[in-house]
């Protein structure tokens, strides 16, 4: 099938807002060349958990440590009839490292493991074991919001004050637009496996495909009436590449760029799916035995690493973002039993990332490769009757060949409390002193993608400006340590 | 088989989720034409008619019908759906849907969103994951309470209901796209011992929780941790301490010297919320609407529970006397 011409259009990065930051600091052509080259062959891959994944039950205490956190999460969950905890005794299959900050021993849902019976068994767990996982607890940022819309939003764009010069763009789509990578209109360095551009590339810098399924991308002829497809074709062309070259209105010129760089894609990319059917049909076949839209998804992507790897022209894309949806477990959440929604969602991420993995692996790329994994929010401690209401902080994982694996950050603290009884964000020291969600993107910025830290602090990631420095993001730490 | 291709024994679990479907459970097209309904299915455990049973019927604690088996106010009943069914073959041979929809199940401000609808659309979603053309493809049981209504004053409860409702439609075959509306009706009946508060609930302030502020005003759109209007979150398990002896949002009420609940002094003139859910303004129209907003009046009975509860301090645990 193929898209529409309104989707054609839609798909291009060209509905994008906020202005081109200015060159700074690194103006200079020298620095710029280098800049440009330093993502090179990696590739970034954003993971996102749709719904606020319930962190409590994803990375769980097995032991006490120095702050009681198993016997308080058992006195704020149940088990029995419409009970979630996940016992202790659940988790010895798949127990991780020890929380750094309280020493608590710590496991993994039993969900992350995969499904039993089908492709990816062994899951995120296994690749933990094989140290290509960094599980970084405590993720959040200052005074939470509950909403979904809300927090999303803070997540994607890195701004949780609203900072005026940073809405409207992603994280992601800042750095690619940073004139010192010098991206331009007419390339294409991000792709969404969705029908529209994630917020967190959003730019107006350069340009971002969102692409369903590579094989049914392509320019919207007409098959039953092809006596002018090349006609078709030809005034799209020079359509967009006289916008593009003629026009002084920037806005013009970007959708000129941007529409070659469209129509030029979908002659590209659709090629990467037969490639990769040809030569890599076994492991097509176990995203097939999953079943489950993550697989289906980083499939897409694992296509697209492939050919890029394997020299087909035209395809530049080294960032990827994918989400997952149904993770608002207010209701009928389930504990550690394979039946339970909560299991199946986890589980569904574990296999499908097992499998990418060793996907890309057996390409030889794996040291190429990182994801990252991301819920726009966790859930509260204590249950409800059978589920599990809006929360504040949660975990994040990193994966990839390169990645140091292991426990960074602190588990929230659950013995105190807010009114909503959700744990707090805090940047003062000690055991349960918080991850800023930012100081992570920081580390993918500063040493996967080798953006120096002077420029992320500036205009990527500026820190928070108010409130105490013992509550607010007033440190960056773009070196958490999971990253060479 | 009935003539009609009403219901059959399920056989039908899929490969995939092998034994997933609960004893007794039968697989339903959940009404419509014979030549769509196959397109979603219910797997459930009808029982009602017994003749042609299309629907569940239980009462509270019943553990043939009531999977939490205990005479706690709600039924919890176990429904999984169906995509692309094989339950009648004879008179429906479509296989591909294109999307499935739950009712009520998306949490955007709708009076009538249920989180047992919404976790049962995820799990279609998640679990059947449309478009699909894949036979007898279906969800492990998502759980759905149905609450009794009640109780009343004199320890009575009426029967409690929902009815599931799902519009799906396929994808393009035979020359277009059908369409399957689906429903299921769940109903709760008191259990046979009668309705006593005390057996129900925990104590006073649990039977606020339960019968007033989870069915009134914990809703989607208003004092749920998606919206939590007025600042206040009335979700278990945190709206105790979002009221009691909280000063109020609304400045003309912390200005006097409010709380939502003025636990402190036993005071229910000075308790904001009660004011709300009584509509007692004192004709200051800075103190804004009468609560559930833009729906009836609480009952009176639930009222003298909320006064009698004030008046007792506003205890988190046990029972004030009056209140059961």
């Amino acid at each position: 099938m193929n898209v529409t011409r309104r989707q054609f259009l839609q798909r291009t990065g060209a509905a994008t807002a906020g202005a081109l930051l200015g060159p700074g600091l690194f103006a200079h052509p020298l620095v710029r060349s280098a800049m440009a080259d330093t993502i090179g062959d990696r590739y970034f891959i954003v993971l996102f958990l749709d719904g606020g994944n319930d962190g409590q039950n994803t990375v769980i205490p097995r032991s006490n440590g120095s702050a009681n956190l198993r016997t308080l999460y058992d006195g704020y969950r149940r088990t029995g009839g419409g009970g979630i905890a996940v016992p202790a005794a659940a988790l010895a299959a798949t127990a991780i490292g020890n929380c750094p900050g309280t020493g608590a021993q710590l496991g993994l849902h039993p969900g992350l493991a995969g499904f039993g019976g089908r492709p990816g068994v062994g899951g995120l767990k296994a690749l933990y074991d094989a140290g290509k996982v960094a599980v970084i607890q405590g993720c959040g940022y200052p005074d939470y919001s509950l909403s979904h819309e809300e927090s999303r939003v803070i997540w994607q764009t890195g701004n949780p004050l609203g900072v005026p010069g940073l809405t409207g763009t992603g994280w992601g789509g800042r750095h690619l637009a940073h004139p010192a990578y010098g991206y331009g209109g007419t390339q294409v360095p991000a792709v969404t496996i969705g029908s529209s551009v994630a917020p967190e590339l959003r730019q107006s810098g350069t340009s971002v495909l969102a692409i369903d399924r590579l094989e049914d991308f392509g320019f919207p002829y007409d098959y039953d009436f092809d006596d002018d497809t090349a006609t078709k074709r030809e005034a799209f062309r020079r359509l967009h590449q006289d916008l593009a070259a003629g026009d002084a209105l920037p806005s013009k010129a970007y959708l000129g760029a941007s529409g070659h760089a469209t129509l030029v894609s979908s002659e590209s990319y659709p090629q990467l799916h037969d490639l990769y059917q040809a030569d890599r049909a076994s492991w097509s076949a176990q995203y097939d035995g999953l079943d489950r839209s993550t697989g289906y998804d980083l499939r897409e992507i694992a296509k697209i690493i492939y050919g890029s790897a394997q020299g087909v022209p035209n395809i530049g894309a080294r960032f990827f973002a994918l989400a997952n949806g149904g993770y608002d477990t207010h209701s009928d959440q389930g504990a550690a039993q394979p039946t339970g929604q909560h299991f199946g969602l986890l589980a569904e991420i574990g296999a499908a990332i097992k499998i990418f993995y060793d996907d890309v692996a057996s390409m030889g790329l794996a040291h190429k490769v990182c994801l990252l994994v991301w819920s726009e929010f966790a859930r509260r401690i204590p249950q409800n009757d059978n589920g599990t209401d809006h929360g504040s902080q949660g975990p994040m994982f990193v994966v990839g060949g390169s990645v140091n694996g292991g426990v960074y950050g602190n588990h929230p603290d659950i013995a105190n409390l807010d009114w909503n009884e959700n744990t707090v964000y805090r940047q003062a020291p000690g055991p349960h002193r918080s991850t800023d969600f930012r100081d992570v993107y920081g580390t993918i910025l500063t040493r996967w993608v080798n953006m120096p830290p002077a420029a992320v602090a500036a205009d990527i990631l500026p820190v928070d400006t108010e409130g105490p420095a013992s509550d607010y993001w007033q440190t960056a730490n773009f070196n958490l340590g999971f990253l060479p | 088989m009935s003539a009609s291709g009403w219901t059959v024994a399920a056989v039908l679990a899929s490969a995939l989720f092998g034994g997933a479907i609960p004893a007794g459970a039968v697989v339903f097209g959940g009404g419509g034409s014979a030549t769509t309904d196959c397109l979603v299915a219910f797997d459930a455990a009808l029982n009602h008619p017994a003749k042609k049973p299309r629907m569940i019927r239980c009462a509270d604690g019943d553990p043939a019908c009531d999977r939490d088996g205990v005479v706690n106010g709600v039924c919890e009943f176990e429904v999984a759906l169906c995509a692309n069914s094989t339950y009648n073959p004879t008179r429906c041979t479509l296989a591909g849907v294109q999307s499935i929809r739950v009712d009520h199940a998306q949490d955007n401000g709708d009076p009538k969103f249920d989180p047992d609808f919404q976790a049962l659309q995820q799990r279609t979603n998640n679990e059947i994951e449309p478009p699909t053309a894949s036979a007898d493809k279906c969800t492990f049981a998502t759980r759905i309470r149905v609450p009794l209504t009640g109780p009343l004053p004199g320890a009575v409860c009426k029967r409690g209901k929902k009815q599931i409702r799902l519009t799906s439609m396929s994808t393009f075959q035979l020359g277009k796209i059908y369409k399957d509306v689906d429903k299921l009706k769940l109903m709760c009946d008191p259990p046979p011992s009668g309705c006593d508060p005390q057996v129900l609930f925990t104590g006073t302030y649990d039977r606020i929780q339960r019968q007033i502020f989870n069915r009134s005003c914990a809703l989607s759109g208003c004092h749920d941790s998606q919206t939590q209007a007025g600042n206040m979150l009335l979700e278990q398990p945190s709206a105790y301490a979002n009221v009691v002896n909280v000063i109020p949002s609304n400045f003309a009420a912390a200005g006097m010297g409010w709380r939502r609940i003025d636990a402190a002094n036993a005071q229910t003139s000075t308790s904001f919320l009660y004011r709300k859910i009584t509509g007692d303004f004192g004709g200051n129209p800075a103190l804004g609407a009468r609560m559930p907003y833009g729906r009836p009046k609480l009952d009176a009975y639930l009222v003298d529970i909320v006064r009698a509860w004030i008046a007792a301090g506003a205890p988190a645990n046990g029972w004030v006397p009056g209140t059961d």
